[in-house]
């Protein structure tokens, strides 16, 4: 059986799956049961500031998510949650309670606030005396930068002050650091450069991405309508996977960054989650797919992680962190001597035709239809483009390669 | 070429009709994934309370959808070693797919294929392999090497007992082999799934008597007994001994160990009597074997009948037509030939099982045929146990004997494997660290059903 363990900040790691800071880690009995089903680490939700001691740092709206739905199947989800709205003192009972009872996995506590350096010096101490493993610091939240408000993504989005609460944290914990980047940031590297300077031991991308989820056509309140009204919110699932995968390929590639990275952003399967760690993640962080489906799905992601490190002869996770990041070139940098066409599987074929219409209205009208309806392809006119083979219904129907097979 | 609705709707009804190939087609990969994605992922989901070995098929399914194959055959395997044969011939619209929560939004998801698909898929790639602990604990005993004592075994090996298998064949399989018909069951898959629970499986050819069970029972902490039924039961009216009428189970027996029967049905007039899934597989199989007409006679009704709805409605597909509410009265061989009288039946009241009661309506039918083929039920081998005196006591006695399958009363493959299975924890609960066999309490003795006692009944009909 092949290792998943991998080792981030100096820890162990059993395998490379957290939970992400969010509503899937909100207590200790909901991360309990994650642990017991087998995810090796979490990151507690952000904890923040209270006002008066007992009051929570945040008051929630209902409701607070708005799905993205692509043939009734949710791909995207909306969220206008804020950070932890239970007491500080509940919470930290909580964290001290799960590292006695799972010492052996993981627990990372993500905290929040305005760049304050008294507020997160109290913040990073008390996570450390409650026994918390390491800290997350949210640099990234979407909603922190609402109304003019200076924490969340607006830290995460000015490299300066990124480095400078990231110092202040340091100063202040002997635990260690990992910073979560915001999505809508220009130059992620800039910021992943900042933190380390200033003693971040990890990096965590992506967060949520800014997002308006869509507009109710009865009542013309944006969605989710909160009494008749809404806000922008943070965009996650299925959809964000590319932009993550982005996000993450740009802060391995950066030589001066030179961090671990925990990978976010719509893993929902084993598949999602090695494409991350082969573009240089070292563990993934999921929320999304555990609201949806549950932490049943950890048995799938280690098992379908595992068999298919078995099958390419890999023994260990460390050895995947990155594989194919030599293969991510700049676009000068890209054969264009060659050129490749489409070829359709004609026994797979169910006959939508949709590569037919796509190609007639979408490509470069390469595609016939025979008198079966059967399409087939003219490699003379065939760009090789690719468009038949994304809407294809069926895996394996249409395959894009050298010409002249049959 | 074939079109891919093909793959997914099988053979022409001519190609099927003309040989033994199987009839339901295997999905491509992509077909797979499409159909999986169709899976809700319930919670506690209704589809693993339909199956009667508790197969996990939301997990098995979502790992088709990320495409972990080999992943999804082992969820199915972990809980059904015989898992590329029940997606077969498993009844699934009365199980899984009866259960499936997408019945009632559109259609169900195609649990049974899915489930074959993986299976088959890790079949070909050689990945099946059923690793055992190094067996240190008691001596168990299965009699019986169809797929009930073949799944005890399998899971008993599982727990580390040390496990002898009795088999009356020269080959284990039961009525996997002999019974089930290569169109709905391919030979190549049936002899793959078994040598693989056969693995290191120390089994013997023994004829079961009550000598034999004797010895068991003072050789080993348990046994399970999975024998099957017996000899075919018989209608009882004139003329049936005549030449011409035989049980449909030797017919099925006779295709299965490849002796060619064209000949006596070539272009022949059959009927076969009863309709649950041998009277069915028998007229299937008659056509295939060249017969003009096959007809099904039942003395009840359709909705009554207990064959499978699926294969009631492939038989119909294919051309066998079923007479309903006809019951044999006498038979008389007639220039080669044979004259059936019929009674023709009238539904009465329905009973408290919900089937209908049925009378003599007082109208007879003829029919002239080439062939009359039983398949009304077959005697249960308890019979075995009652011809030796004190046997069953003793058995019952011994407080740590099994049984399951078809002598439980199970009319399914996957009952049989799911009687083993639960066999097997019974029989790990009560030995793991309990009191030696003899004088172990006579109360919570077998699993599946009743204690063979003389007592019970000893025929088991399948009307």
């Amino acid at each position: 059986m092949p290792s998943l363990e991998v080792e981030i900040c100096g820890l162990k790691s059993k395998n490379p799956f957290w939970l992400a800071s969010s509503p899937v880690s909100n207590s200790a009995a909901m991360i309990s049961r994650a642990f017991e089903a087998g995810w090796a680490g979490c990151v507690y939700k952000s904890l923040g500031i209270e006002d008066k001691p007992g009051q929570p740092a945040a008051i929630n709206v209902t409701p607070r998510l708005a799905p993205l739905l692509v043939d009734g199947k949710m791909v995207g989800l909306e969220n206008i949650e804020l950070i932890t709205d239970r007491p500080l003192s509940d919470n930290l009972k909580d964290i001290a309670q799960l590292k006695r009872n799972y010492p052996q996995n993981l627990l990372f506590v993500s905290i929040m606030a305005l760049p304050v350096e008294r507020d997160w010096k109290m913040l990073a101490r008390v996570c450390e005396d409650a026994g918390a493993d390491g800290l997350e610091l949210n640099f990234s939240c979407p909603h922190g930068s609402m109304r003019g408000q200076r924490a969340g993504s607006s830290i995460g989005q000015d490299p300066e002050i990124a480095g400078e609460v990231t110092a202040w944290v340091k100063e202040a914990s002997s635990l260690p650091i990992m910073v979560k980047l915001p999505a809508e940031v220009p130059d992620i590297g800039a910021v992943g450069r900042a933190v380390r300077i200033a003693g971040a031991n990890a990096v965590a991308a992506i967060n949520t991405v800014p997002c308006i989820m869509g507009v109710d056509l009865d009542t013309l309140s944006p969605i989710p309508s909160v009494f008749g009204v809404s806000t922008h919110g943070g965009y996650s699932g299925p959809a964000v996977k590319p932009i993550g995968l982005k996000k993450v390929a740009d802060l391995s590639l950066d030589p001066e960054v030179g961090l671990p990275i925990a990978g976010i952003g719509g893993i929902a399967t084993w598949r999602d989650a090695l494409e991350y760690i082969l573009l240089g993640a070292t563990v993934v962080q999921i929320c999304t797919a555990a609201m949806h489906y549950g932490y049943r799905i950890i048995a799938g992601l280690t098992d379908g992680l595992s068999n298919w490190m078995e099958e390419k002869g890999y023994t260990s996770l460390r050895e995947c962190c990155g594989l194919s990041l030599g293969r991510l070139k700049h676009p000068n940098e890209l054969d264009r001597a060659h050129r490749a066409v489409a070829k359709i599987h004609p026994e797979l074929c169910a006959r939508d035709d949709l590569c037919f219409l796509a190609c007639q209205d979408g490509g470069h009208q390469a595609i016939a239809l025979q008198t079966d309806r059967l399409p087939a392809v003219d490699e003379q006119k065939c760009a090789g483009c690719g468009l038949c083979a994304a809407v294809c219904p069926i895996l394996g129907c249409m395959e894009i390669g050298a010409p002249g097979r049959s | 070429m074939k079109m891919a609705c093909m793959a997914w709707e099988g053979p022409s009804l001519d190609e099927r009709r003309s040989g033994f190939g199987e009839v339901a087609q295997s999905l491509t990969r992509g077909r797979a994934i499409l159909e999986a994605s169709r899976c809700l992922w319930c919670h506690d989901a209704p589809c693993v309370h339909g199956c009667p070995v508790g197969v996990d098929v939301p997990e098995f399914i979502a790992r088709i959808r990320s495409r972990d194959f080999s992943g999804a055959a082992r969820v199915v395997y972990r809980d059904n070693p015989l898992g590329a044969i029940c997606g077969r011939v498993c009844p699934t619209e009365a199980l899984c797919e009866g259960a499936c929560t997408s019945r009632c939004l559109s259609s169900p998801v195609a649990i049974g294929r899915l489930q074959r698909f993986v299976c088959d898929l890790a079949l070909e790639e050689g990945r099946v392999e059923f690793s055992y602990p190094r067996p240190q604990r008691d001596r168990v005993a299965v009699v019986g090497g169809g797929p009930a004592g073949l799944s005890c075994a399998h899971f008993l090996r599982r727990l580390g007992y040390q496990v002898t298998l009795f088999e009356n064949e020269a080959l284990l399989g039961g009525l996997l082999r002999w019974g089930i018909p290569a169109y709905r069951l391919p030979r190549a898959v049936c002899e793959q799934e078994i040598s693989l629970i056969a693995q290191g499986l120390n089994w013997e050819r023994a004829t079961v008597s009550a000598p034999l069970m004797r010895s068991i029972l003072g050789e080993f902490r348990a046994v399970f007994l999975g024998l099957g039924l017996g000899s075919s039961a018989e209608v009882g009216i004139p003329g049936e001994d005549s030449p011409g009428v035989l049980p449909a189970r030797r017919v099925l027996r006779d295709v299965a160990v490849g002796k060619d029967c064209r000949q006596m049905f070539d272009g022949k007039d059959v009927a076969v009597i009863g309709c649950g899934a041998t009277a069915l597989d028998a007229a299937r199989t008659a056509l295939r074997l060249g017969a003009e007409n096959v007809w099904v006679i039942y003395r009840r009704t359709q909705s009554d009948m207990p064959g499978f709805a699926s294969e009631f409605h492939a038989a119909q597909d294919e051309g066998v037509q079923f007479l309903w509410l006809a019951t044999p009265a006498s038979i008389t061989p007639h220039a080669g030939r044979l004259l059936v009288t019929f009674n023709r039946m009238r539904i009465a009241d329905k009973r408290a099982d919900g089937r209908h009661a049925v009378r003599p309506k007082g109208e007879q039918l003829q029919l002239p045929l080439d062939i009359l083929l039983e398949a009304v039920g077959q005697c249960s081998p308890a019979k075995v146990l009652d011809e030796w005196p004190g046997l069953a006591e003793a058995l019952e006695e011994s407080g740590n004997a099994f049984v399951g399958g078809d002598l439980a009363g199970s009319g399914t493959v996957v009952q049989a494997v799911a009687d083993g299975k639960e066999a097997a924890r019974r029989i790990d609960s009560r030995l793991d660290g309990a009191a030696p066999m003899m004088g172990a309490p006579a109360s919570a003795t077998l699993s599946g059903g009743q204690a063979p006692t003389p007592n019970a009944p000893n025929c088991a009909m399948e009307e």
